[in-house]
């Protein structure tokens, strides 16, 4: 699975964990547009915006770090 | 849409007695779902939870308003499997509860009820035993083992096609509802898929849940689903789970 790919499993977990308003903020402050059917634009490297997202994702709760890691090992999607 | 107030006790929409007496900890993303069953002269408690005292004092005093303060009433406790978030208050409860109550468990986590300092009565049940309330009311419990303890439990009220699910169907959500929203099936994966240990563990207690004609299911964590059941249930039988090995 290619990591854009992978961001989408991740936000799909998100939003069951986060909501779509926290989810939402935090795709916008990592410079990700995502519409509701997923279409992705990225305002800046794509590397970048994907780690920021990460590191967000898995910084304010453990149990959206856990999930992160959980999907990562599911999907096979190595985690930098 | 059931309106209500989290900081009240709720009596779960489509029941006449059976009440929500938890909270929900939206820091971790994690609410407990102690449900108060009161029948006639009778009250069970079921998960009562943690014995944090800011936990076990939002518990206590639903529980105090449900019941007007009449602790004597719950002359049953009982607990799904032997995990601290259901179990560690009942030591406090039980001092304050009818002295001749009884504590239900299923017989592999009944064991390990006294290291919590339980001193009362522990009842322990197998697959298929049932409670009977004074009323004629009925409970059947359904060992659902390895999902996620091997002394796990879940149990069905026949007068209002009610499974308390325990651990199964319950979820992790910041943006957490008592009642399920549509972005529980994702919490619900959040939470489901990273503590089962065995996918043919969690097949076989849907198969055994499948026996049963079920109009809610009230889990333990999360939220109350009382819509779209059955694809809750499809949706648990295509999980991902031990995935950490």
């Amino acid at each position: 699975m290619n990591r854009v790919e992978f961001l989408k499993k991740v936000v799909e977990r998100g939003l069951g964990i986060y909501g779509i308003d926290i989810i939402g903020k935090m795709l916008e402050e990592s410079g990700i547009d995502m519409d509701m059917e997923g279409n992705i634009k990225f305002k800046k490297s794509e590397d970048v915006a994907i780690k920021t997202f990460f590191d967000k994702y898995s910084s304010l709760t453990p149990v959206a770090k856990m999930n992160l890691q959980m999907l990562a090992k599911k999907y096979k999607f190595l985690l930098e | 849409m059931s309106t209500y107030d989290e900081h009240l006790p709720h009596l779960v929409r489509g029941t006449e007695d059976i009440y929500w007496v938890g909270f929900a900890d939206r820091k971790v993303g994690f609410s407990n779902n102690p449900y108060l069953i009161v029948d006639g002269d009778e009250a069970m408690l079921i998960d009562p939870g943690s014995r944090a005292p800011e936990h076990y004092r939002v518990v206590h005093n639903k529980v105090a308003k449900v019941l007007r303060g009449d602790f004597e009433k719950i002359k049953y406790m009982m607990v799904q499997h032997q995990d601290p978030d259901l179990c560690a208050a009942l030591p406090l409860f039980e001092v304050i509860v009818n002295p001749e109550v009884k504590i239900y468990a299923q017989s592999r986590s009944a064991l390990f009820l006294r290291y919590y300092g339980v001193n009362s009565e522990v009842v322990p049940i197998e697959d298929g035993d049932e409670f009977v309330f004074a009323s004629g009311r009925k409970l059947t419990f359904i060992t659902t083992p390895y999902v996620h303890f091997a002394g796990s439990h879940v149990t069905y009220d026949h007068k209002t096609k009610s499974l308390f699910s325990s651990d199964i169907f319950g979820g992790f959500s910041i943006n957490w509802s008592l009642y399920a929203n549509k972005y529980y099936l994702e919490a619900f994966k959040a939470f489901t898929e990273p503590y089962i240990g065995s996918k043919e563990a969690l097949l076989s207690a849907l198969e055994k849940i499948s026996a049963f004609e079920i109009e809610r299911i009230l889990p333990q964590h999360g939220s109350i689903i009382d819509e779209d059941i059955d694809k809750y249930i499809e949706a648990a039988k295509n999980l991902e789970v031990a995935q950490w090995i």
